[in-house]
C-alpha cells in the first residue's frame, strides 16, 4: 500500500511541552495524543488530554507559533495562524453563545507561558466514544434506531450552524463526534466559512478535506454564488453522512465509481458542465442500486428522497426547492430534521412492536 | 424467395449503443486540451487517510479510507485491504456491491465483445429498466436516451420521440444525446430533421464526432455541409485519432464520391489510425464500391467489428460466419434493418436454415415493423416450414408497407411460392414469371436467376408437367451461377433435378 505519511517527531516546540503544566483555568496536561503522523502546511497544533478540577477530562488543542517561525515566510505565516485561531475561537463563542447543542463547545481556553514563549489554546469537551467510524466499528451489527438518532443529530448540527451563516465545510466522519450521553456533535470549525466574517479559507473552492469534496469542486467548479457554493457542499456533505452511516460508503466515491474512468476527475478533460450528464446518470444508477439495500421499501424510499435531495451532483438542482419559499434557502435542513426526527420514531415503535 | 440484400449506399452514420456500451469503447472521450488538476489535495487527503488509519485499523476506518482512496483514483494500490474488507463480516451490503462493482467496471468491453444469439435481446427488460429510473431521475438525460432506445428497439417509436426530447432538452449540447437522437430520425427516415439537429448545435463546431455524423447526414441526402471548411481543419489539429476517425471516413466518403480519390485515399488512411468499427465499414463499403481496396485496414480489428466481418464473409461465400456476424451485428445495433434483412436472406435463401430466417426476421422487425423486405423473408421462411397462414398475413402486410422497387420481384416470387404450397401451381407459376419479369426490367439479372431458381424448385416439389420448361428458362441464368449467393441455390435445384430425373 502506498503512503506518504510522515511520523511525527518529539520536538522542542513550546506547543508541544505542554505535558504536566498547570493552566490557569485549572486544567492538568496529560499526555500528548499522537498526531496523525500527516501534516500540511499551516497545520500548526498539537492536541493533549486534559483533567479539570473536578477530574472531568477533556481535549487540548495547542496552536504552535513556534512551528510559524520556521516558515519561508514566517510573518505571513504567524499571520495566517493567529487569523485561523483567532476566526475559530470567535465562532466557538458565536455558537457557545447561540447554545448550539449539536456542536462541540469550547469549555475552556486561554494562554500559558512555555520556556518563555506563548501558547495559545482552546480546551473542548471530550468524546468518549470517539469519533463515528470508532463508534460504527465498536458495534455489533446495524442498529436502525442509532443510525436515525445519528443522522438526525448531524442534520441539527449543520442546521445550527448554518442558522448563524457557518457552512462547516469539512464534515467528514472524523469530524463526528460521539457523545456517550448527549449523543453525535460536529467538530473541527477550522475551515469552515462565515457569510458575514472574514475566513482564513475564503479563496479556496473548497476549503474542506478534498477526499470528501462535492462533484462540483472535483471537477474544479465554483458557483458565482458564493452562499450556495459554501452551503451547497455542507448540504453534500450532509448527505455523503447519511450514506456512510448505512452502508460505510460516501456519496462521491460512490458517485465516481459508477462514471466510466474517461469521466472521472483526474482523468475528464471538459468542464463540470460537460461532465454533468454523466454525472447525473451515474447518481440515477446509484440510487436504483440503494434502493436495493433497504430490505423495507418504505424506509428506502424515504432514505433515497433525502440522498437524491442532498447529494444530486447538479448543485444548481440540489436540495429541494419548494422549502425556499417557506425557510429561504433551498439548502434548508429544517425538513430534514423533522424526517430523520420521524423515521426515528418509527423505528423506535417498530421495534417496541417486535420486542 | 427473400429479397435480395444490397449495399448501393452507406454513410458514417453515429452508431446508436447503450451508454455503457458507448463509453466503454472510449467514443464520449472529450479531445480538449487537458485541464490544469493539480493531485496534491488528493494525495494529502489520502495520506491523511492513511495515517489516521494506521492508528486505528477498525472497519469503518478502513471503508472510509477506501473511499478517499477511489476519489484519488488510488484504489488499486489497496488491494491487500480490499480483500480484508471483503472478508470482514461487518461490512455493510452496499459496501459489498460497491466492490463488486469496482471489478465490473474492468470487464465492461469483454462482455460487450460477446455475442451469444438473439436470445441475448430483452428490449421489453430494458424499457421496464429504463422506465423506472427515469421516474426516480426525470434529471437524467442520458437515462432518457437509453429509454428511447429500449423504445425504439421494440418499435414503440412515438414514446421513443416523446423520450428523446426529454433527453434533448435535458443536454442540448451533449455528443451521446446528440449523436443517439440524429441516429432516432435517420430511423425514422426524418434526415432533414437530424441534418438540423445536428447542424444548429453549437457542439457540431467543436466536436469532431458530432461534426462527423453532421457531414454524413448531409452527404446522404445530398446537401454539402457548412461545415466542411472547419471539418479539414480539424482533421489537422492534432486531436487524438481516434476521435477523429469518423471524420476522416466521412470527408474521405463525399471526396471518393465526387472522384477525388486522391484526396479521399488520404483521409481515410488517416481515419484507418484509431479506427472504429463504423469507420472501418465505411472504408471496407468504399473499397469495395469506390476505391478499388486502395486503402488497406488489414490491420485494424476495433471491437465490435460486425457489420464489416459480416459483409466481408457474404463475399467470401463463408454464409455460416456471415450469418452469425449479421446476428451480432443486429444484437449491437437492434433497431437497425440491415442486419436482419442480411441475416434472414442468408439463414433462409443461402443457408436453408429457415427456423434462424424467421428468428431474424422477427427480431429485426421488432423495431422496423412495416419493413417490407423483412415482412417478405419472413413469409418466405413460414413457408418454407408450413406456416402458410402466418407468411400469408406477413405477406399482407408487405404489401400494403412502403415497397420499393427492387422489392417488387422478391414479393411476387413468395407470393408464387404461396400459390404453390396451398396447391394452386398455375397462378404460382404467374406470379414468378411476373416476378422474372420485373427483374428484368429493373435490370437485376441476379434477381431474375433466383426466381426463376425457385421456380424449377417449386415445379419439381409439385411435381408439374411444365417441369422442363422451367428448367430451359433456368439454363438461360446460368451465367449467374457464380454469384456468391445463388450458387447454392442452383446447386440445390440441380441436385434435384438429378434426384427426379434419376
Amino acid at each position: 500500500m502506498a503512503t506518504t505519511a510522515t511520523v511525527s517527531t518529539i520536538s522542542d516546540a513550546p506547543a508541544e511541552q505542554l505535558q504536566g503544566t498547570k493552566l490557569d483555568d485549572g486544567w492538568v496536561v496529560q499526555e500528548q495524543i499522537p498526531k496523525t503522523g500527516f501534516q500540511t502546511g499551516g497545520c500548526f497544533s498539537c492536541s493533549y488530554r486534559v483533567v479539570g478540577k473536578d477530574g472531568k477530562s477533556a481535549f487540548l488543542k495547542a496552536m504552535d507559533y513556534s512551528a510559524a517561525l520556521k516558515e519561508p515566510d514566517p510573518a505571513k505565516a504567524l499571520n495566517d495562524l493567529t487569523n485561523a485561531f483567532l476566526f475559530e475561537r470567535g465562532l466557538l463563542e458565536e455558537c457557545a453563545g447561540r447554545k448550539m447543542s449539536r456542536v462541540v463547545r469550547a469549555i475552556g481556553g486561554g494562554t500559558t507561558t512555555i520556556a518563555g514563549s506563548i501558547v495559545q489554546y482552546l480546551v473542548f469537551e471530550e468524546a468518549k466514544d470517539g469519533d463515528l467510524r470508532k463508534h460504527l466499528s465498536s458495534k455489533a451489527q446495524f442498529d436502525l434506531v442509532w443510525t436515525l438518532t445519528c443522522a438526525h443529530n448531524i442534520c441539527v448540527g449543520v442546521r445550527q450552524l448554518n442558522g448563524a451563516s457557518i457552512a462547516h465545510q469539512d464534515l467528514k466522519p472524523s469530524n463526528v463526534l460521539c457523545f456517550p450521553e448527549e449523543g453525535e456533535k460536529l467538530a473541527d470549525l477550522g475551515r469552515a466559512w462565515h457569510k458575514s466574517r472574514y475566513s482564513p479559507h475564503d479563496s479556496k473552492l473548497f476549503a474542506g478535506d478534498w477526499g470528501y469534496a462535492p462533484p462540483e469542486c472535483l471537477y474544479g467548479y465554483a458557483s458565482p454564488d458564493e452562499t450556495d457554493r459554501r452551503f451547497g457542499a455542507d448540504f453534500y456533505l450532509v448527505g455523503s453522512l447519511i450514506l456512510f452511516l448505512f452502508s460505510g460508503l460516501r456519496a462521491s466515491p460512490m458517485l465516481i465509481s459508477a462514471l466510466a474512468p474517461d469521466h472521472r476527475p483526474r482523468k475528464f478533460v471538459g468542464t463540470y458542465q460537460e461532465v454533468l450528464p454523466y454525472l447525473q446518470h451515474a447518481f440515477s444508477e446509484n440510487l436504483s442500486k440503494i434502493r436495493g439495500w433497504f430490505p423495507d421499501p418504505a424506509l428506502g424510499g424515504e432514505i433515497i428522497e433525502i440522498i437524491q435531495q442532498m447529494c444530486d451532483p447538479d448543485l444548481s438542482t440540489r436540495g429541494d426547492r419548494s422549502y425556499k419559499s417557506k425557510y429561504g434557502s433551498r439548502f434548508s435542513l429544517e425538513r430534514f430534521v423533522s424526517r430523520f426526527d420521524r423515521l426515528r420514531m418509527a423505528a423506535i415503535l417498530g421495534r417496541i412492536r417486535h420486542s | 424467395m427473400s429479397g435480395s440484400v444490397y449495399e448501393s449506399q452507406r454513410h458514417v452514420y453515429p452508431r446508436w449503443r447503450s451508454f455503457r456500451a458507448t463509453t466503454s469503447l472510449g467514443e464520449l472521450d472529450l479531445p480538449a486540451s487537458e485541464r490544469d488538476f493539480d493531485p496534491v489535495p488528493f494525495d494529502e487527503s489520502l495520506a491523511r487517510g492513511i495515517a489516521d488509519w494506521q492508528g486505528d485499523q477498525s472497519l469503518w476506518h478502513s471503508l472510509d479510507l477506501l473511499g478517499t482512496a477511489t476519489i484519488a483514483g488510488r484504489v488499486q494500490e489497496f488491494a491487500a485491504l480490499v480483500a480484508k474488507v471483503r472478508l470482514d463480516p461487518g461490512t455493510p451490503k452496499g459496501f459489498m456491491e460497491f466492490l463488486s462493482s469496482l471489478d465490473d467496471s474492468e470487464r465492461t468491453l469483454d462482455s460487450l465483445c460477446q455475442c451469444d444469439g438473439l436470445s441475448e435481446l430483452d428490449a421489453g427488460r430494458e424499457v421496464r429498466n429504463s422506465r423506472h429510473r427515469v421516474a426516480l431521475s426525470p434529471r437524467d438525460a442520458v437515462e432518457w436516451v437509453e429509454l428511447a432506445r429500449a423504445f425504439t428497439i421494440t418499435g414503440q417509436n412515438e414514446k421513443a420521440r416523446r423520450a428523446i426530447a426529454a433527453a434533448l432538452q435535458l443536454a442540448p449540447e451533449n455528443r451521446f444525446v446528440l449523436r443517439s437522437a440524429a441516429r432516432f430520425f435517420l430511423h425514422r427516415g426524418e434526415k432533414d430533421r437530424a441534418l438540423s439537429l445536428l447542424g444548429t448545435s453549437p457542439t457540431v463546431r467543436v466536436d469532431p464526432w458530432v461534426l462527423a455524423s453532421e457531414i454524413a447526414i448531409a452527404d446522404s441526402i445530398g446537401k454539402s455541409s457548412k461545415f466542411v471548411k472547419i471539418a479539414r481543419r480539424t482533421m489537422d489539429a492534432g486531436i487524438r485519432p481516434s476521435d477523429l476517425t469518423e471524420l476522416g471516413a466521412a470527408l474521405g466518403t463525399q471526396e471518393a464520391e465526387n472522384g477525388n480519390h486522391r484526396l479521399a485515399r488520404k483521409l481515410l488512411r488517416q481515419s484507418v489510425t484509431g479506427a472504429n468499427e463504423n469507420s472501418i465499414a465505411q472504408i471496407r463499403w468504399l473499397n469495395r464500391n469506390h476505391l478499388d481496396d486502395w486503402v488497406d485496414t488489414s490491420d485494424a480489428n476495433p471491437p465490435l467489428l460486425h457489420e464489416a466481418n459480416a459483409w466481408a464473409s457474404f463475399y467470401k461465400r463463408d454464409f455460416e460466419t456471415a450469418k452469425n456476424e449479421a446476428v451480432c451485428w443486429l444484437l449491437d445495433q437492434p433497431f437497425a434493418s440491415a442486419p436482419a434483412q442480411l441475416g434472414s436472406f442468408v439463414a433462409s435463401d443461402v443457408l436453408f436454415d429457415f427456423r434462424a430466417g424467421i428468428q431474424i426476421a422477427s427480431a429485426g422487425l421488432r423495431a422496423n415493423p412495416d419493413d417490407s423486405c423483412l415482412l417478405n423473408n419472413l413469409a418466405y421462411s413460414l413457408l418454407e416450414v408450413g406456416r402458410l397462414e402466418e407468411a400469408e398475413a406477413a405477406l399482407i402486410r408487405a404489401r400494403s408497407g412502403q415497397e420499393r422497387p427492387q422489392l417488387y420481384p422478391a414479393l411476387k416470387a413468395t407470393e408464387g411460392l404461396l400459390a404453390f404450397r396451398r396447391g394452386d401451381p398455375s397462378e404460382g407459376r404467374i406470379l414468378y414469371l411476373q416476378a422474372i419479369e420485373e427483374a428484368r426490367k429493373l435490370g437485376q439479372r441476379a434477381l431474375a436467376a433466383q426466381a426463376a431458381c425457385h421456380l424449377v424448385y417449386e415445379e419439381l416439389l409439385a411435381n408439374t408437367v411444365d417441369v422442363q420448361e422451367s428448367s430451359t428458362r433456368m439454363k438461360e441464368f446460368e451465367d449467374q451461377k457464380d454469384v456468391a449467393e445463388l450458387a447454392r441455390f442452383f446447386e440445390r435445384v440441380l441436385g434435384l433435378l438429378k434426384e427426379r430425373q434419376g
